[in-house]
């Protein structure tokens, strides 16, 4: 459907407001998604979108075309997240929390053992699908920020290693270690959860 | 091919990106070890669950009609001439201004801060013609505002950007003149909360229209330091 983005941007540069509102479209709830990923509430989630975009537009001169541009986008977006991270560090020293679970167990980034601050304490109770997602979401934040940038850009948006090295200026082999060992403690945080979700969700057989 | 091995390529194989070979090993290991045939779907589930986890706040801000709200918000940024260096500079100061103060205690008001914008002139001058609207836009945002004190000797800096931290290239305070401050072709000293410090604009060849600025403050034996992309 529609142009592809490289017509699209080609119009932006010519002033098109409405050619550069269809490539936010396509890409808004993603790029929301990632910075959700990164910065944790929905408030300053927000601000990371809107300050994607506009710096996207200010620099639509700069994209070359040798890559997509949501690679480019998605660069983007995620320098603008660790700046943020950044200043609220230096501020607050701690992030916000929207999510209902555990506010009382803040997790500050990379300190702390995963499986305890993740809150994976009871496996047996019943859950619902909200509660799920805000298990993950709060094992993702528990991550480092480098494993939780390739995991973010990875299940976001399918992307393949080779453009995830091009999005973070890593090497491929580094995308897909880190890819590992993110995996690998999110298992440990989540396995007793997925699986039970998995098992409930995907009884008519595996997906792809 | 053992267990352990296979764990490391498994992911890798989920996702289709091994080499042909490779996936070939894996799939005859995945033949005859159910074990390993099990961590492949636990790890196709966690998949799953993950990206509809990722997803999720994104269709709550959808039916929150955040999307909405944030194409205004974009639409009039755009709609309006780009800021220029010295806006932006001035807009990015005072958003930090509260965060970098704290740590600085209000005890020290009469203390003089030294915001140094220096513009990077080793690395080209790109910045040059808009060091008047710099000083302009400081002159307005950040009283009060002393003369800025130009150095007749630019110290050129070697430094690049790259990791987390200030690195040590950065000029020191010791390392200036009696005025105390010396960037490489534009000085500018304000009154604030904290002693001394640097304010470092500097040309990002990659990105030359998001400028990255250092700073380094310092107020007694406190220091604060970072950068940031404007």
């Amino acid at each position: 459907m529609g142009l592809d983005d490289n017509k699209l941007v080609e119009r932006c540069r010519r002033g098109d407001h409405t050619a550069f509102r269809a490539l936010m479209e396509r890409y808004q709830r993603k790029v929301f998604a990632l910075s959700y990923g990164m910065v944790h509430n929905s408030e300053d989630a927000q601000e990371m979108v809107q300050e994607a975009f506009i710096k996207a537009y200010r620099n639509l001169d700069r994209f070359q075309g040798n890559s997509s541009f949501y690679t480019w986008l998605y660069r983007i977006s995620i320098n603008a997240c660790i700046d943020f991270l950044r200043r609220e560090k230096k501020g607050r020293g701690n992030v916000d929390y929207d999510d209902q679970i555990g506010h009382h167990e803040r997790v500050n980034e990379s300190d702390f053992p995963l499986v305890s601050s993740a809150g994976v304490d009871n496996p047996g109770r019943s859950q619902s699908r909200r509660e799920l997602g805000e298990q993950i979401r709060r094992a993702i934040a528990a991550l480092s920020e480098k494993h939780r940038q390739v995991i973010l850009l990875r299940e976001v948006e399918g992307m393949a290693y080779g453009e995830i090295a091009e999005t973070l200026g890593v090497a491929k082999g580094t995308v897909m270690s880190r890819l590992h060992h993110a995996r690998q403690n999110l298992q440990a945080a989540l396995g007793p959860y997925v699986e039970r979700g998995a098992s409930a969700g995907e009884s008519d057989g595996e997906r792809s | 091919m053992k267990c352990r091995e296979l764990n490391e390529l498994l992911g890798a194989y989920a996702d289709g990106e091994l080499e042909k070979g490779q996936a070939r090993e894996v799939e005859a290991h995945l033949a005859s070890c159910p074990g390993c045939a099990q961590a492949l779907s636990r790890q196709r589930a966690l998949s799953g669950s993950l990206r509809e986890a990722i997803l999720e706040p994104a269709e709550r801000a959808a039916a929150e009609g955040r999307f909405d709200t944030i194409w205004a918000n974009v639409e009039s940024a755009i709609a309006a001439p780009p800021p220029s260096l010295g806006e932006r500079l001035v807009a990015w100061w005072s958003a930090g201004r509260s965060a970098r103060s704290r740590w600085a205690p209000a005890l020290a008001a009469a203390a003089v801060l030294v915001v140094v914008a220096g513009l990077w002139a080793a690395r080209s001058g790109v910045f040059a013609p808009e060091g008047d609207r710099l000083a302009d836009a400081l002159t307005t945002e950040l009283p009060p505002f002393a003369a800025p004190r130009l150095s007749d000797e630019p110290v050129s800096v070697a430094r690049e950007t790259s990791g987390d931290e200030v690195s040590p290239g950065l000029p020191t305070p010791r390392r200036r003149g009696p005025e105390g401050m010396v960037a490489v072709n534009e000085v500018f000293i304000v009154d604030y909360e904290v002693e001394r410090g640097t304010v470092i604009v500097e040309h990002n060849p990659e990105e030359p229209n998001m400028p990255v600025v250092v700073w380094h403050l310092f107020n007694g034996d406190e220091q604060n330091g970072g950068e940031e992309s404007i």
